[in-house]
């Protein structure tokens, strides 16, 4: 097992008021699986990305991540976890616009201190793995969507980390360049790449080996059985109605955000 | 690191216009910099050279009584217990590290009209009693005529030779060698007319100047020591003259000689001694004067460059915030805290230190712009350009700090939410 996500629960507080954006979610993955996470918007699919890459911590729970435990981790160790176990790949691409495809790609790999020489090599190595070996000295505006995606995904596979994490992967490409990313993913997934999509395209998602279906911070192999538990968690929570929380909305100040976000794409 | 150096030139050659604004600041306030300690610095040397006069490098030993020359005329005899200097103590004085040679001579200042050619008088200058070595120590040259021979010495020639000021006075449009002078009712053949060999004269642009350097331009009349005694007394105090090495050794081998000077004499007024009269300090503390007005100026530039440093941490503040997506990718492929503050912090470096050698050079500019226009000395300090481009990183590294900060502790999610 790579990963393993144990009740993880995620609450987001606005004015005073808790909001659940994860709901007990029980996720485990096995090393070399092609997962989708499939949900509408608002779901939390998002959140559960962010938490699976390291970057959100969740209310509670427990998280193990290629057999150790990372939620009680410091910041920079939280860094080389995502540095070295976890590649991600954005909806929006995230690539420098001054730097060319080559510089972007080697990016995470100053990061991790490698020497100068070795870092072109490797970046070149990494552009060629997803066909872009002709341009790599384009910078991002000569490049069209899916190139730029691919970019991306070379960014991330660099240090070869076990997880792919992709969020939208397609979702701002056309068909066709959206089904060259889906063909490059499978690529990657039969080298033994383990792969968690984020999105909310059944078309994209089937391409997965398998997928898990979230709603409203349920998630479930079941489409059926994740939304019924998440009516009746609704039904029960409205029985208890007021969420007033005596603690002041510190680290989460900006939750509104997630959710209207979600509620867009 | 030099990674982040090469993207903090691309970061600021693509906004070219807002990186030159934003520099203004500590390029104005370097440069103010830069072309005051230039003109303290031209300044300063002036001050120097006009005192010491340039390749001189002599320093007098006189007898003092309390902070003043000890000067013998009429009314004032010789001193209890002060002797004549010995050659014992000559040899000591020789033996003395970075003397390159050294001369007895006796004084006196001609308040009295000892000295006159017809009518003219040399009141104000004065009558100099000088060994073999005087005119070699001092780096005078004879101009016309002949120096003091060995038998001038034994024989007890009345001889005298001139310099420059004095044949102005007494001989003015007349030329002296050969005509007979008076001093102290005695007549003295003049024999020659000696000048100063490195040509110096002090730079005099004031009243204040005028009397500092006084003593550069009254005349004087030497006379061979032997014959002292015959216009004055036997037995007056000798002075001393040492030429040194270099300039710097002035003050420590001027001090030596006073110590072997004083150990000679036993004085019954214990407030005579030989003092060096050191005119490298004098020169010092002429030059403290000119720097403390200067050092106001340097405050005020010092608020330029505080006004430039705020400048610079509101531009970088506008960068992070511009690049909050940059710093969230950066944050969730794995950079750590300290290499996205050591990227922020570094573009603020490389702006303040960019803005830094651009003042310097503008500074040097400005500097031999006033040198030519008021003109004034200045002199351009290689330290000074230095410090200035290592203060203007400081200024990066303490403005930059903040905004560094901030982009290091983003939240990734959130940073990567905002588009």
């Amino acid at each position: 097992m790579i990963l393993s996500l144990e009740h993880i629960y995620k609450d987001y507080v606005q004015d005073k008021l808790v909001v659940p954006v994860l709901k007990d979610i029980n996720l485990s993955v096995e090393e070399g699986e092609y997962v989708a996470i499939m949900g509408p918007s608002g779901s939390g699919k998002t959140t559960l990305m962010n938490i699976i890459g390291c970057l959100d911590h969740p209310t509670s729970g427990e998280y193990i991540l290629d057999g150790k435990s990372v939620l009680g981790l410091k910041d920079n160790a939280l860094s080389d976890v995502r540095l070295n176990s976890i590649g991600f790949v954005f909806q929006t691409f995230q690539l420098m616009p001054r730097e060319t495809a080559l510089e972007n790609v080697s990016l995470p790999l100053s990061y991790a201190g490698v020497k100068k020489s070795e870092k072109k090599e490797r970046a070149m190595k990494a552009l060629e793995r997803v066909g872009l070996k002709e341009r790599a000295l384009f910078k991002p505006t000569q490049l069209s969507g899916g190139q730029k995606q691919r970019v991306a995904i070379a960014r991330a596979m660099i240090n070869n980390p076990k997880i792919l994490l992709a969020d939208e992967p397609t979702g701002a490409l056309d068909q066709k360049s959206g089904e060259q990313i889906m063909k490059l993913f499978r690529k990657l997934n039969e080298e033994g790449v383990t792969i968690i999509m984020i999105t909310h395209d059944p078309g994209i998602a089937k391409n997965a080996k398998k997928i898990y279906y979230i709603i409203d911070g349920v998630i479930s192999e079941d489409e059926e059985q994740a939304r019924t538990t998440a009516e009746a968690l609704e039904k029960e929570s409205a029985i208890d109605d007021d969420f007033l929380i005596d603690e002041e909305p510190s680290e989460e100040s900006s939750d509104e955000k997630e959710v209207t976000k979600d509620e867009k794409s | 690191m030099f990674e982040n150096i090469r993207m903090s030139f691309k970061g600021i050659w693509s906004h070219k216009m807002r990186s030159f604004l934003t520099m203004l600041g500590i390029i104005i306030g370097i440069a103010a910099i830069i072309a005051i300690v230039s003109t303290i610095k031209g300044t300063n040397e002036q001050i120097k050279e006009n005192l010491i006069g340039s390749g001189n490098n002599t320093v007098k030993i006189q007898l003092n009584q309390g902070d003043y020359e000890y000067e013998i005329d009429d009314y004032s005899g010789i001193p209890d217990g002060v002797t004549q200097i010995s050659d014992a103590t000559m040899t000591k004085i020789g033996k003395i590290d970075k003397v390159v040679s050294a001369s007895r001579y006796l004084r006196r200042t001609d308040y009295n009209g000892y000295v006159y050619y017809l009518n003219n008088s040399l009141s104000g200058g004065s009558v100099t009693g000088v060994d073999k070595n005087y005119f070699e120590t001092l780096n005078y040259v004879l101009r016309e005529g002949r120096g003091f021979s060995e038998s001038d010495y034994d024989n007890y020639n009345k001889v005298a030779v001139l310099d420059e000021d004095s044949v102005e006075t007494l001989f003015p449009g007349e030329d002296p060698v050969g005509k007979t002078i008076e001093i102290n009712k005695e007549p003295f053949v003049v024999i020659g007319i000696v000048t100063s060999g490195t040509t110096f004269e002090p730079t005099i642009t004031s009243e204040e100047d005028y009397y500092t350097y006084y003593e550069e331009t009254a005349g004087n009349v030497y006379i061979p020591s032997s014959d002292w005694p015959i216009v004055f007394q036997f037995d007056e105090p000798e002075n001393l003259v040492i030429q040194v090495e270099s300039t710097d050794d002035m003050t420590s081998v001027g001090k030596a000689a006073a110590d072997i000077l004083n150990a000679a004499i036993s004085p019954a007024d214990d407030t005579i001694s030989y003092k060096a009269e050191d005119l490298l300090e004098q020169a010092k503390e002429i030059q403290q004067l000119s720097e403390s007005t200067n050092n106001m100026l340097i405050w005020i530039a010092g608020i330029s460059l505080l006004v430039g440093g705020i400048g610079v941490m509101n531009i970088m503040l506008v960068t992070v915030t511009e690049r909050t997506m940059e710093i969230g990718l950066k944050k969730a492929i794995g950079a750590k805290k300290n290499k996205i503050l050591g990227q922020f912090l570094t573009e603020a470096v490389v702006l303040t230190s960019l803005g830094g050698i651009i003042g310097v050079i503008c500074g040097i500019a400005l500097a031999e712009i006033i040198s030519k226009a008021a003109d004034m000395p200045v002199a351009i300090s290689g330290p000074a350009a230095v410090g200035a481009v290592a203060f203007s990183m400081v200024i990066g590294i303490v403005f930059g700090m903040m905004p560094s900060y901030k982009a290091a502790n983003l939240d990734p999610i959130e940073a990567l939410r905002r588009e």
